[in-house]
């Protein structure tokens, strides 16, 4: 964790007026929340729009930002609006696979993780596991492992109740670990 | 994570590992100067733009109000001080004007009330000590207003009487006080008339002479005489064959002069 002022007390230093807590908060996040939405958006170029698009968002309401939440929730909560956004407006098919599939559905439509793991054996293999995750699934990954956020900021940041968030994050892990144990076996 | 079963640290440990993406610098710059340009703006909540509004223009909104107030102090003064030099010159000469400011205060007082009175707007002004002052200017005026003004009626009247009286007494016409106007004649019905001490009594004792008889006017100048004369008088009747006459002054000198030792011609 980090030292120093909380982000929720550098958001209220920001919002009245102090452009160096901003600074302070945008070197801190700014490589969670561009990853996070690199691997969802598939492409660089979308992911820097999307970037830009999330904090000028955020800038522009720092006047209603209240610490009701922890600022993380807060900021990806933009994120995951934004990118929804952009699926909507790309009518992607990651939008149309965004609900939940069964865990039957996923396994018999994406390729094994273990089997790519085992392929590749490097990292991007796992990065490659991320992607063939269901949207869904690797959305609570993501926030998981790049905002730190808990299960119920999760919930809360992608719209559902807790124990569907349960189940996503769950189901993710399980077949990345899939994907790690493999190399092991080989 | 309050769940372990969802946190896997070698899971964790390998998606650490995965090469590290991040912005472009250029971007990050866009959105910094945004951040800045942003608070630079201040376009933030209501409250926020109230008091930083407030902390804008405190200083110089006080300033602005400091400088008015005392602009409007030194022409009211400038004012002030104007009308008492128009007014010293022909109130009073130079010499007397007044030169200290305690001097010309009284001055002062009276002129702000000559003007209160003739400038009746100008009297609800937050000037209230002004307006209690001339009360200290109506003693240094009066002096010179009672050497000027008549004395009242009523008192001219008292005077006028009072010398009236005086010029008779000294010319005689008022008897004094101790000789009342007695009739030889009728001496049981003229009493003697009590010391008069007021000038109601003079003025009834005024009416009295007027109304006397002739021939109490003519013995009027007896009442000067002294005893000596008077009863030499008496011996001239009674020379003359003037018997009730010189009986009558008798009776009358007897009983003005009571203790008067009687001459042993009249005694008789």
């Amino acid at each position: 964790m980090s030292t120093g002022p909380s982000d929720e007390e550098l958001m209220l230093a920001y919002r009245a007026g102090e452009a160096s807590a901003f600074d302070a908060l945008y070197a801190r996040h700014r490589g969670g929340v561009f990853r996070y939405l690199r691997r969802q958006a598939g492409s660089a170029a979308v992911a820097e729009d999307l970037f830009q698009d999330v904090w000028l968002r955020l800038i522009d309401a720092r006047g209603s930002y209240e610490p009701r939440a922890r600022f993380a929730t807060w900021l990806f909560t933009i994120a995951h609006n934004r990118l929804m956004d952009h699926f909507r407006a790309r009518a992607r098919a990651a939008l149309v696979s965004y609900d939940d599939h069964p865990i039957d559905d996923v396994a018999a439509d994406t390729p094994r993780p273990d089997e790519s793991l085992a392929r590749k054996q490097d990292a991007a293999q796992l990065l490659g596991a991320i992607d063939s995750l269901p949207a869904a699934q690797r959305e609570a990954f993501l926030l998981q492992q790049e905002g730190e956020l808990s299960l119920e900021d999760i919930a809360a940041v992608t719209g559902v109740n807790r124990e569907t968030a349960k189940s996503r994050l769950r189901y993710a892990m399980a077949k990345l670990r899939a994907e790690l144990r493999e190399p092991e076996r080989t | 994570m309050s769940d372990p079963e969802l946190r896997d640290p070698r899971l964790d440990q390998a998606y650490r590992e995965l090469p590290s993406e991040e912005p472009p610098s250029e971007l990050d710059e866009r959105i910094r100067a945004a951040a800045r340009r942003a608070v630079g703006a201040r376009p933030q909540s209501l409250e926020a733009r109230e008091r930083s509004w407030a902390a804008r223009w405190r200083v110089p909104l006080s300033l602005a109000a400091s400088v008015v107030v005392v602009v409007t102090l030194t022409l009211m003064m400038q004012e002030e001080e104007r009308r008492v030099l128009d007014v010293a010159p022909a109130g009073a000469p130079a010499p007397s004007a007044p030169t200290s400011r305690e001097d010309r205060a009284p001055a002062r007082a009276a002129e702000e009330a000559k003007r209160m009175d003739t400038e009746p707007s100008r009297a609800a002004k937050p000037a209230a000590p002004r307006v209690a002052s001339p009360a200290p200017a109506e003693p240094q005026r009066a002096p010179a207003a009672d050497a000027a003004a008549p004395p009242p009626p009523q008192l001219e009247k008292l005077e006028a009487r009072q010398q009236r009286l005086e010029e008779r007494k000294a010319a005689g016409v008022l008897p004094p006080p101790t000789i009342a106007p007695a009739p030889a004649a009728k001496p049981a019905a003229s009493p003697p008339a009590a010391a008069p001490s007021g000038a109601s009594d003079s003025l009834s004792r005024e009416r009295a002479v007027g109304e006397r008889p002739a021939r109490a006017m003519r013995s009027a100048p007896q009442v000067a005489r002294s005893p000596e004369e008077w009863i030499e008088e008496i011996r001239r009747l009674k020379a003359q064959g003037r018997d009730a006459d010189a009986a009558a002054e008798l009776a009358e000198f007897r009983r003005l002069h009571p203790e008067y030792p009687l001459p042993v011609d009249l005694a008789r």
